[in-house]
């Protein structure tokens, strides 16, 4: 069958790597997405695939679709990606100690604010 | 509102964070939240580490003198430094006595509202007066602050020699010494 995919990205999770795959991993198509909207045709002889988008920034997450698509020769599929910021944590420790003493603090609050 | 806040304890903390950037800020009981430094940190996809200071800027004078009150005659000189509660464990250099009998440290947090607990263990003093045995423990409540130390003078001692074998009579001539143990 033939399909023409268009697919929206939110922005901050450009530019990023579309892959189309059959559910046994077998690559169909694949493209350097570089917009928020995009169109993009391709053939498929299987109904199941799996739409995936991974930004290339690791500060955020990718994001896949399994579809079953209907039994027609050719189709139009809309796929929106709205892509999540990652949530990796890391352990941060941290001192603090008087600046002429030398001693540690007994008690404080350090706050930390992104810039 | 703070993207993290990071309770510290004893000098230290820790938290999970995002990497990223940060301004950093503190709130620290007679500190002067100013002072921060470094201000910023930048945390990575790994576990990793920072190290800050603050200041504060509080003045506290101790006056080392016969009475541990005001008006007592001073001490000429010595030494003072601060130490963690035990004593063990010092902090910064020694500050020297000055012939008033003061030692005068800078820089020590202070606060009106739950006083900063200071502890102090006096190193040495003059000829003629005793040293404060023990650690001495200061409430620091006011930025200007002046506390007395006592250091009882050094009591005469009188000593007699007589022959062991003839009761009474005394020794013509000798030196004795006094080792310190």
């Amino acid at each position: 069958m033939k399909v023409r995919l268009i697919i929206s990205v939110s922005k901050k999770g450009l530019p990023a790597f579309l892959t189309v795959r059959t559910f046994q991993g077998k690559l169909i198509f694949s493209k350097m997405v570089r917009c928020g909207l995009n169109e993009v045709c391709f053939c498929s002889a299987n109904r199941k695939l799996i739409f995936s988008l991974m930004p290339i920034n690791a500060d955020y997450l990718g994001l896949s679709y399994y579809l079953k698509l209907p039994a027609c020769p050719c189709q139009t599929v809309r796929v929106h990606f709205d892509i999540k910021e990652s949530e990796r944590t890391a352990l941060q420790s941290f001192t603090l100690y008087d600046k002429n003493y030398n001693f540690p603090i007994i008690s404080a609050l350090l706050r930390f604010f992104k810039y | 509102m703070a993207n993290y806040n990071v309770e510290i304890t004893n000098g230290s903390g820790s938290a999970e964070m995002k990497k990223g950037t940060y301004s950093v800020t503190v709130v620290a009981n007679g500190y002067e939240a100013t002072t921060l430094s470094p201000s910023s940190y930048t945390a990575t996809e790994s576990a990793g580490s920072g190290s800050f200071t603050v200041s504060a800027n509080g003045v506290l004078t101790l006056i080392f003198n016969e009475t541990g009150a005001s008006g007592g005659t001073p001490v000429t000189s010595g030494s003072v430094v601060m130490t963690d509660s035990t004593g063990a464990t010092e902090y910064g250099s020694a500050v020297t006595i000055n012939a008033n009998g003061e030692a005068v440290f800078n820089n020590v947090p202070y606060n009106s509202g739950t006083p900063y607990v200071l502890y102090f263990v006096q190193k040495a003093t003059d000829d003629n007066h005793n040293l404060y045995e023990g650690v001495i423990t200061v409430n620091m409540a006011n930025a200007t602050q002046t506390e007395y130390v006592l250091n009882s003078p050094i009591a005469e001692q009188s000593f007699t020699l007589t022959d062991a074998n003839y009761a009474g009579l005394p020794v013509a001539s000798a030196t004795m010494t006094f080792t310190g143990e």
